[in-house]
Formats: structure tokens, C-alpha cells, sequence
């Protein structure tokens, strides 16, 4: 641990103390978000809106990261990477963003909101040869809202308006623990176990212009846990063009997993919800998410990094209905993701620890292309993105700030569909600490 | 080099300031119906519902009459009653009025020390039952003892002492003005001038002479009624503090088939049940107990009857405990009332939840101001036997819960 008087020099340095600001500010727009976080409609859709996080470099590169071998990060999507801790890593991501949605009516709303995005704990067993993961994120997230105005006639007196807003939250978190160890020099293996649980509302509050009358929520809540388990490889070849390179080659699948349900039906006024019926347990059945990489790193200047997921969510199984998804009905709206994410990051200074800041600076940037998880009537509704990123030194050589930014277009305004242009901040702080270190000096 | 870091951190600062205003922009939300299509006929409209009451009857329950006119102690009584009434439709009734002063909050200097001269109660008229040209013939007497106004019901009656003097009150009078004898001034002139004169002076009884014809029973405002006190140089109203009415009502004629009458000053009250299903799963964002009243079974010619002003809504726990869920007026156009509160709403959404918190309903006359009213109230059939449209009623807007 650092001692108390680095503690007192150092804490106090601007370049921390500008860092810790920038958590905290996001931390805090987070929080401002917690009674007021909207995102895309189409959240409303299956199990909500997939979540793909990787690491904030991998993030910062369109979404690469199956087979992007780092010592500093831990890289979420293939447990592969975590043979390669060197540090003990922790992670904690928060991020803000902003969504205009358009219609074919050219009507737009916007929305904005926050979170959390992951946290992480990577421990290096054996330092580059073995690593222990513990890691926290959404695997989905449900934050759509949108709203219907009308009037309605009361016994008595003048029509009264009032505002339907319909109103999606929750999603799914997913707890990850795993190993990742290396077999030979080239060959690097890993598995997880994946824990996901959360819960998904449909809420509709009705408010009313006159304030004779109660702002009401009726709302359907299912309650979802489940485990399943995630196996990854890379494979390396170094000294492919010039020494120290390195031509990687990833994959990673985790396995379809089975959820136990409950629904919940609650309705009330305001605040005050009353539980109304729970209804029959019910089964979800999540399915399997494949994912394949390559990634060329030239010596320490410079990353690339390509992928590609699939998902057949086509299979997607469950008892209760979801948006665009109801057995009953019949309705499935829901068809394969597929997901291409290419990026690439420049880090001037190498491994120079002597250099500039600026230098010593990564900068990124990458873009993704994906075919989303749903099909209304039949469209496909695709995403474009770019994204990059900084990652800034601090006072502590193996902390880093990572901030990124993405931005893009999700469908296309037409029929029912809309188009959403999103814009999307993010604020990762990593920190390394070389622990379990045998002391060489009595 | 750290120390480079150091320098360049200001850069770090305005990225900081940069995810602040985000967060700032975060709290603007902006809405709209963009999107529905993509959700589908998920929402509800608000709608009405109906909810006829199960069972309507007149029952006995405690009405209090006393209380206070002071403005600071609790409950409050504002109008006290005396005389009395002949009426073979809706029971014959007489009253008695008591009440009991209390210093002025202000005094001109000296006023204490100086002999008060002439005592004159001065009751402002608000309130007529019956022939309002009647004259009645009213005697004032002193309260004997203390007396407690709390909680003190209708057939209460306190101790009453000496005969101070008779009146001739014509009901028509807005203002009646009752000169208090010479002998009760100079035996209380110490007591009202003195620290003792809450416990020392109990107050009076006012009502109709024995024998005496009676034709309306008036109401006296006791929050502008006074005792008015003068010495030779001053004239200071004191306050009306405990006040009380003693009530007796007989019994009323039969009413129609499709009529139960409630009366103030009987001891009654509209007892309601209402069915425990018939919503279904829904949210509720207002509800409205509504009463129709017949206002044509009041016309008395020269009797002159009138509807409640105000009434209570009270509901019933289990265990018998009652609680008062809303208060309404006459909304004198419509002959109606109409119950909504923030109170009710939150009853009734237990209700239709299956959670119904009380098992029945009163409405009761408002306890203050005491009045004689009548409340002919339309039940029409019971639910299913025909019209009952005017039948006592919730009315429920609902935001009915998806399926």
C-alpha cells in the first residue's frame, strides 16, 4: 500500500486531484441520473438493450477486446486475457449520455442518462501466467420512456388531460469470478462461472393536469437470476514483422443460460405501490454469446484490434412476454445480433516512462457496426459508431484515467422504427498495484 | 515525470468540467410520444367507474355538540342553539344553549381596576330552524357548576342555578341583545375583573320559558358572539370560550320508498357499505363518494328546513375505530356533495386491492356548526333492481393495470 507521506505529497498533486474530480463528476451526474436515467426506446425490446464492455481500452476501440492482451486492463470479454495481470487491477467505469430519437414524422425527443459501467478486480496468481478475475456489469439495460398525451371526460365538469408515460427499467447485471493462465508461450487459456440477475419494469405512470387527481403507476416487474459459464482462448504468434509485435488471435463463449423467474404486478399512486398479484414462477432462456478477435500489437506504440459477436437471440426462450417478444401471442420480434467492432490506439511514449504527458498518453479510436438483438415488423435496425478515447497518466505509474467518447446512429426513422443519434462519455479509473510481492529485505 | 503530469493537469480539470455540465444536461428530459409504435398498445387511458353502494341506512351514532369558540382550544364549536320547533315530517326538536366567557385578549388600562357598571350578552343570529317570524320566549339562566364542553353529547344536560332574566327574541333579529340584571353584575363584577374568572364564573344557559310556544329554534354565532362588560369610562367584549348545545329531536314520519333522511341534532348517521369487487386491478387517481339529496321533501312553507351545509365522510375499521377520511359542502345547485381527498383515494385503492382498511362507511353531519339540518338522501333501488344511477356512489378514475 502507499505510504501515508507519498499519500499526503501525492493526493494533493493537480493531475490526482483532477482525476479523482472526474470520477467524482461523473459519480455524481449519476446520481442525478438515478430518478431521471431514459435511453433508447428500443431498450424496450427483449431483455433490454445489450451491454458490451470489455475494458475501457477495448471500450475506446469500437468494442475490440477478445483478443487484446494487456498486462494493465482486465479484459472483461474473454477470460483468456487475465493470464496476463501483472498488477492487481481494479476498475470502476461510470459514464453519461444522450440520445435524440427521430421519428418518421421528424417528431424528436431527447433523453439522457448515466451509470455505472463495470467494476473489476483482476489478481495476478502468477504474475503473466496466471490471473483471478471478480468483475460487476450490466449485460443489459432497459430505460426507455415515452409518452401519450390525452383527455378524458369525468362525470363531472371539464375534460381533464393527462400524460401516459410509459416507462422501461432495470436490465441485467452479470457477476463474473474466472481464471485465465497460460498453457505454452503462445497459448492462453480461461473460464468463468456468470451469475446474471436483475430485474426488468414495465411501468406506466399516468399524470394529470388537474391535481385533484393522483399521478397513478401500474407496473410489471420480473424479478431473473441465473448462472452459466464462459470459456475463452488466444492464441499468439510474436516476431511476425519486427521484434517485440505480436499477432493475436481470440474467442470467447459464454454459454446460453437458463434464468428462474418472477413476475410481479404492482399499481398505486405516486410513489406508494401496492403489490397487486405475483404471479406463476417462469423461465428465461438467455442465449449463447460467441465472440472471435484478432489483434496486432507493434511493440508498445501501437494497437489494433478487431471483432466480431454473435448472438443467436433468434433461440431466445421465456415464459413471460418482453417487449417485441410474447409466446402467448405469438409475437417474436427478436432475431440475431451480430456485432463488428474494429479500433486501434497509439501510445507515443512506448514503455518510456521518462517521457512527456502527452507522450505517455494512449489515444484511440475505433468504430462498430451492429445488427441489433430485434427486428420490429421485420426491419433489422443497425448501429454505426465511432468511438475514442484517452488514457491519461496519473501520479501513479500504473493508474490510468481512461476517458471516451462514442458516438452514432441506432435505426432509421421509418414505419414504426425510429432513428436514435446517441453521443456517450465515459470515465474509467484504473488502478494497479503489485501485491503478494515476497520482501527481499528483512 | 510526475512533475510533468503535474503541469499539464489543468487539461484534466476541464475534462472534469466538461462531464459535469454533461451531468447537468442529464437532468433535462425531453420526452415525447417518439417511439410509441415501438411499444405497442401497452398503455391504458384513465377511464370511470362506478361503484353503486351496497347497502344505504340511517343509524344511531354519538353526535358531540360541545366544544370551544375561542379560537385556540380544540374541538371548535362555532354556533350554539336554542328553542324549539314542532315538525311532524322530520320529528319535533328543541335546544338549549350553554356557554361560558372568557376574557378579552386586550384591555384598555385600568379597565380592572375599575367597577363594572352593565353586562350585556350580545349573540349574533347565523342560523333559523323553523317560522323565522316567530318570537321566542327565552330565559337565561346561571350555569351552576364548572362543566367540561369536551366530548359532551347531544343529551348532555349541566346543572343550571339561578333564573337571571326572560326575553322576548323575534328569530328575525340577526342580533340579540340580552342585558344581564344589575344584581349579577355587582355579585360577579370581582370575578370578571379577577385572575379567577375562568373558574369562578361558569357561564349561562339559554333557553326556551317553560310552557312557552316555541316555532323556531335560532343559532348564535359564538365566534362573534360576546359578553359586552362597562365601567364608567370603558367597553370590553369578553369571548365566548365553552359552549354547548343540549339537543332532543322526536321521532320523523315514514319517508318514501326511495329516500332515507339523516338528521343533524338526532344522533344519526348514513351508514354505507360498498361492494368489495366489481373494479378489477387498477390504479386509482381520484375517488368521489357522491350523495344526491331531494331537496323537495324540505319545503315546510313557513318551516323553513334547509340541507346540511356540510358533511362528513368517516370510515369504520373492523374493530369499530373510526376515522375521518373527508369533508364536503353543499354544492347547493346540484342538491349533491361530493367526497374527494388525497385520504379517500388511498382507502379506496386498498379496497379495490382487496386490502380494504375499513369494513363501513358514515356520513356524518359536521360537527361544527351545529345546525338542525335534514338530509333526504336518494338511494332509488338497490344495485340491479332497476334506476339506482342516483343511489350513493363512488366514482373511481382508474388507470386500469395491464394484463
Amino acid at each position: 500500500m502507499p505510504s501515508l507521506p507519498f499519500l499526503r505529497t501525492h493526493l494533493m498533486a493537480p493531475a490526482f486531484g483532477s482525476a479523482l474530480l472526474i470520477v467524482l463528476a461523473a459519480s455524481g451526474a449519476v446520481r442525478a441520473q438515478s430518478l431521471n436515467d431514459y435511453g433508447s426506446i428500443y431498450s424496450r425490446f427483449g431483455v433490454g438493450e445489450r451491454v458490451s464492455f470489455s475494458s475501457s481500452m477495448s471500450e475506446a476501440m469500437g468494442g475490440a477486446g477478445v483478443a487484446l492482451r494487456t498486462p494493465f486492463y482486465t479484459g472483461l470479454g474473454n477470460p483468456a486475457l487475465w493470464a496476463d495481470l501483472s498488477y492487481t487491477d481494479f476498475a470502476a467505469a461510470a459514464f453519461v449520455r444522450g440520445i435524440q430519437t427521430t421519428d418518421a414524422t421528424d417528431a424528436t425527443s431527447r433523453t439522457t442518462g448515466g451509470g455505472i459501467g463495470a467494476l473489476g478486480l483482476g489478481l495476478p496468481l502468477v504474475r503473466g501466467r496466471l490471473g483471478l478475475t471478480f468483475a460487476f456489469r450490466p449485460y443489459s439495460q432497459v430505460n426507455y420512456r415515452a409518452t401519450e398525451e390525452g383527455t378524458f371526460s369525468p362525470d363531472e365538469g371539464d375534460d381533464v388531460a393527462f400524460t401516459s408515460n410509459l416507462e422501461g427499467g432495470g436490465g441485467l447485471h452479470q457477476l463474473t469470478a474466472g481464471l485465465g493462465g497460460r498453457l505454452t508461450p503462445g497459448l492462453r487459456l480461461g473460464a468463468s462461472a456468470d451469475a446474471f440477475f436483475g430485474t426488468i419494469e414495465y411501468v406506466q405512470r399516468t399524470e394529470f393536469a388537474d391535481a385533484a387527481y393522483d399521478e397513478t403507476r401500474t407496473a410489471r416487474s420480473t424479478h431473473l437470476t441465473g448462472l452459466t459459464g464462459t470459456l475463452g482462448a488466444v492464441l499468439t504468434k510474436g516476431g511476425l514483422f519486427r521484434d517485440g509485435d505480436g499477432l493475436h488471435v481470440g474467442a470467447a463463449v459464454t454459454l446460453p443460460v437458463r434464468l428462474s423467474g418472477e413476475r410481479v404486478q404492482t399499481v398505486g399512486t405516486s410513489l406508494d405501490r401496492d403489490t397487486l398479484t405475483v404471479a406463476a414462477d417462469g423461465r428465461v432462456t438467455l442465449p449463447l454469446s460467441a465472440r472471435f478477435g484478432v489483434a496486432y500489437s507493434g511493440a508498445e506504440r501501437w494497437t489494433w484490434a478487431a471483432d466480431v459477436t454473435y448472438e443467436p437471440w433468434s433461440a431466445f426462450e421465456s415464459d413471460f412476454p418482453f417487449g417485441g417478444f410474447d409466446p402467448a401471442e405469438g409475437r417474436d420480434d427478436l432475431r440475431d445480433r451480430l456485432r463488428a467492432a474494429t479500433g486501434f490506439q497509439v501510445l507515443p511514449a512506448g514503455d518510456e516512462r521518462t517521457a512527456g504527458y502527452f507522450a505517455r498518453t494512449a489515444y484511440r479510436f475505433g468504430g462498430y457496426a451492429e445488427r441489433a438483438l430485434y427486428a420490429p415488423g421485420g426491419a433489422d435496425v443497425m448501429t454505426y459508431a465511432l468511438t475514442a478515447g484517452l488514457s491519461l497518466p496519473t501520479m501513479f505509474s500504473t493508474a490510468r484515467l481512461d476517458l471516451g467518447l462514442e458516438a452514432g446512429s441506432r435505426g432509421s426513422a421509418g414505419d414504426v422504427l425510429v432513428r436514435d443519434l446517441f453521443i456517450r462519455g465515459t470515465a474509467t479509473l484504473n488502478f494497479g498495484e503489485r501485491w503478494f510481492v515476497r520482501r527481499r529485505l528483512d | 515525470m510526475p512533475a510533468a503530469g503535474a503541469r499539464r493537469s489543468p487539461f484534466l480539470g476541464l475534462l472534469a468540467l466538461g462531464l459535469l455540465a454533461l451531468g447537468l444536461l442529464a437532468a433535462c428530459q425531453d420526452p415525447s410520444g417518439v417511439g410509441l409504435g415501438l411499444i405497442g398498445e401497452e398503455g391504458n387511458d384513465p377511464s370511470l367507474a362506478i361503484v353503486l353502494a351496497d347497502s344505504v341506512a340511517v343509524v344511531e351514532e354519538a353526535e358531540v355538540t360541545g366544544g370551544f369558540a375561542d379560537g385556540v382550544l380544540t374541538p371548535v364549536q362555532e354556533r350554539v342553539l336554542v328553542g324549539a320547533v314542532v315538525d311532524p315530517a322530520f320529528g319535533d326538536v328543541s335546544a338549549e344553549a350553554y356557554l361560558d366567557v372568557r376574557p378579552a385578549n386586550s384591555v384598555p388600562s385600568g379597565f380592572f381596576d375599575r367597577t363594572i357598571t352593565s353586562a350585556t350578552l350580545r349573540l349574533v343570529r347565523d342560523y333559523v330552524y323553523g317560522d323565522s317570524t316567530a318570537t321566542l320566549d327565552l330565559a337565561l339562566y346561571e350555569v351552576a357548576e364548572a362543566w367540561n364542553p369536551v366530548g359532551a353529547e347531544a343529551d348532555t344536560a349541566f346543572a343550571a342555578g339561578d333564573l337571571l332574566a326572560t326575553y322576548d327574541v323575534p328569530a328575525a333579529d340577526t342580533l340579540v341583545v340580552l342585558p344581564l340584571p344589575d344584581s349579577w353584575v355587582s355579585a360577579n363584577d370581582e370575578a370578571l375583573r379577577g385572575d379567577s374568572v375562568l373558574t369562578a364564573v361558569h357561564g349561562f344557559k339559554l333557553l326556551l320559558e317553560e310552557g312557552a310556544p316555541g316555532g323556531a329554534v335560532v343559532g348564535f354565532d359564538a365566534l362573534r358572539s360576546r359578553l359586552r362588560l362597562t365601567t364608567s369610562e370603558d367597553t370590553v367584549d369578553y369571548l365566548l370560550r365553552e359552549v354547548f348545545t343540549h339537543v332532543e329531536r322526536g321521532d320523523a314520519a315514514a319517508p318514501p320508498g326511495d329516500v332515507v333522511v339523516m338528521r343533524d341534532g338526532a344522533g344519526e348517521a348514513l351508514a354505507v357499505t360498498l361492494p368489495s369487487e366489481g373494479v378489477g386491478a387498477a390504479a386509482v387517481a381520484r375517488a368521489v363518494f357522491r350523495l344526491d339529496a331531494d331537496p323537495s321533501l324540505l319545503d315546510g312553507g313557513l318551516l323553513a328546513r334547509s340541507l346540511p351545509d356540510g358533511l362528513g365522510l368517516v370510515g369504520v375499521t373492523e374493530s369499530g375505530t373510526r376515522l375521518l377520511i373527508a369533508e364536503t359542502e353543499l354544492d347547493e345547485g346540484a342538491s349533491s356533495y361530493a367526497f374527494t381527498s388525497v385520504a379517500l383515494t388511498r382507502v379506496i385503492q386498498d379496497a379495490v386491492l382487496g386490502e380494504p382498511l375499513f369494513v363501513r362507511y358514515l356520513v356524518v353531519p359536521s360537527q361544527s356548526p351545529l345546525a338542525l339540518d335534514v338530509l333526504p338522501v336518494v338511494v332509488g333501488p338497490p344495485p340491479g333492481q332497476g334506476e339506482a344511477e342516483r343511489r350513493p356512489r363512488l366514482v373511481l378514475t382508474v388507470v386500469p393495470a395491464a394484463d
